[in-house]
């Protein structure tokens, strides 16, 4: 699907297509989803922040300026939501070690590995606002710019931000071994 | 280990490397080993990331978000009112709204004459029996200057004397059983006769001479007598009603009366 049609599919939306409301669902809830999880390293406050997020958007479709790309939009909505939770999150209690490798679910035990949990172990010991250099650069194949629009920063400060991420992340793959 | 190269790494890393930039990276790598290594571990790190697994949420989760989200905020209905609603927010704007009474008021004001006097701009003849009210006359001294009533044995009714400017008349209005005959009797100096205005007078038959006039009364009798005074004096006036060739009632006119 291509990016004009989000905005179409906004619009129809805003004159009270249910169903354009859930293409756009269709197309973006696992993104978001991941995007959540990888943040948060639990599937089930993932799949929470996504429901939020999903609500907070259609809630707030007729404030959306369609000069912006939608998904960059969205990926906003969903990083502060995820980082607000994270903030809500560490006020009652400390990262152990099964928030690090991600409480899993027997069905995402299956389709995960073991590098996989490895990477998200690694991702989830950077800080948050480094973790979601991460996630949108390399996740979401973002580029500076559009990391600076979701988050609302200038691009230099996403650049340096970025490459602050990497080294850091490259430490904890070279110190896991 | 200079910033510049650590920057050319990562640029090459997110593929916007030129390739002048890529060919000076390559040459200070090949002079320094700890660049070389550096890049090396941060083109790893990225190729891991690669090999992130797509994780798959709940088969509920998108029926969860749709049953958690209420759709009626934009629901057809608020966009097919979408202009009516600007339109009454517009009419509903406070500093138009004594406009609004203004015009209405004038609105009202023109129905109501409308209702009441008809179309002005219309041509049609107004009806003559719509036609009421007074029309002004200078010197408008109509008057009422006797009633009498008749009530005798075979002639009943009323006979009233009116006065205006320089006329006056009796109004007659009787019933009689028989034939009789009213007379007036006048000073030809001052009044003369000027005809009978029959309203509802059977056979009109009238007798005059210089100073009397006499009209025949068969059953009923009802119409105006006119006469002219020549001035503001037409008194004395003697009316009165015979039957049989006897008089049954009589009655003199006097100014002070």
């Amino acid at each position: 699907m291509m990016k004009m049609d989000d905005r179409l599919l906004v619009q129809q939306c805003l004159k009270g297509s249910k169903n354009a409301f859930e293409l756009l669902l269709d197309k973006y809830h696992k993104i978001i989803f991941n995007l959540a999880y990888r943040m948060t390293g639990q599937s089930d406050d993932a799949e929470d922040i996504t429901q939020t997020v999903f609500i907070k958007t259609y809630d707030k479709l007729d404030s959306f300026d369609p000069k912006y790309q939608f998904y960059s939009w969205l990926y906003r909505i969903a990083v502060n939501e995820s980082l607000n939770f994270l903030k809500a999150k560490r006020k009652y209690e400390e990262l152990d070690s099964d928030m690090i490798t991600g409480g899993k679910n027997p069905e995402e035990c299956c389709l995960d590995n073991e590098l996989g949990l490895r990477i998200q172990a690694a991702i989830m010991e950077l800080d948050p606002r480094y973790r979601i250099l991460i996630l949108l650069n390399h996740f979401r194949n973002c580029s500076y710019k559009e990391i600076a629009q979701t988050l609302d920063i200038p691009e230099r400060t996403v650049k340096s931000r970025l490459y602050t991420a990497r080294q850091l992340l490259k430490d904890i793959f070279l110190k896991k071994g | 280990m200079k910033t510049k190269y650590l920057e050319l790494i990562h640029k090459e890393i997110d593929g916007i490397i030129t390739p002048a930039e890529k060919k000076k990276l390559e040459n200070a790598a090949r002079k320094d080993p700890d660049l070389t290594r550096l890049q090396k571990e941060l083109r790893n790190t990225a190729e891991i990331l690669k090999q992130v697994p797509v994780m798959e949420p709940s088969p509920n989760l998108k029926k969860k978000i749709i049953h958690a989200i209420d759709f009626s905020r934009y629901s057809p209905r608020s966009e097919g009112d979408d202009w009516l609603s600007k339109i009454t927010n517009w009419i509903t704007t406070p500093r138009l709204r004594l406009a609004y009474a203004v015009g209405a008021g004038m609105v009202m004001g023109i129905v109501i004459s409308l209702l009441l006097i008809g179309n002005p701009f219309s041509n049609q003849p107004i009806p003559i029996s719509e036609l009421y009210g007074t029309i002004g006359i200078n010197e408008n001294n109509f008057q009422t200057l006797k009633e009498l009533t008749i009530d005798l044995e075979g002639i009943q009714g009323a006979i009233v004397l009116n006065s205006f400017q320089d006329m006056v008349w009796f109004e007659v209005n009787i019933e009689t059983n028989q034939s009789s005959e009213i007379q007036f009797t006048y000073d030809e100096q001052l009044i003369s006769f000027i005809g009978l205005r029959p309203i509802a007078w059977g056979k009109t038959v009238m007798e005059t001479n210089q100073n009397m006039v006499k009209l025949l009364c068969d059953r009923q009798c009802h119409g105006l007598v006119l006469f002219h005074k020549s001035s503001e004096n037409f008194y004395p006036l003697t009316l009165s009603l015979v039957q049989s060739e006897r008089v049954i009632f009589t009655q003199q006119f006097l100014k002070g009366e």
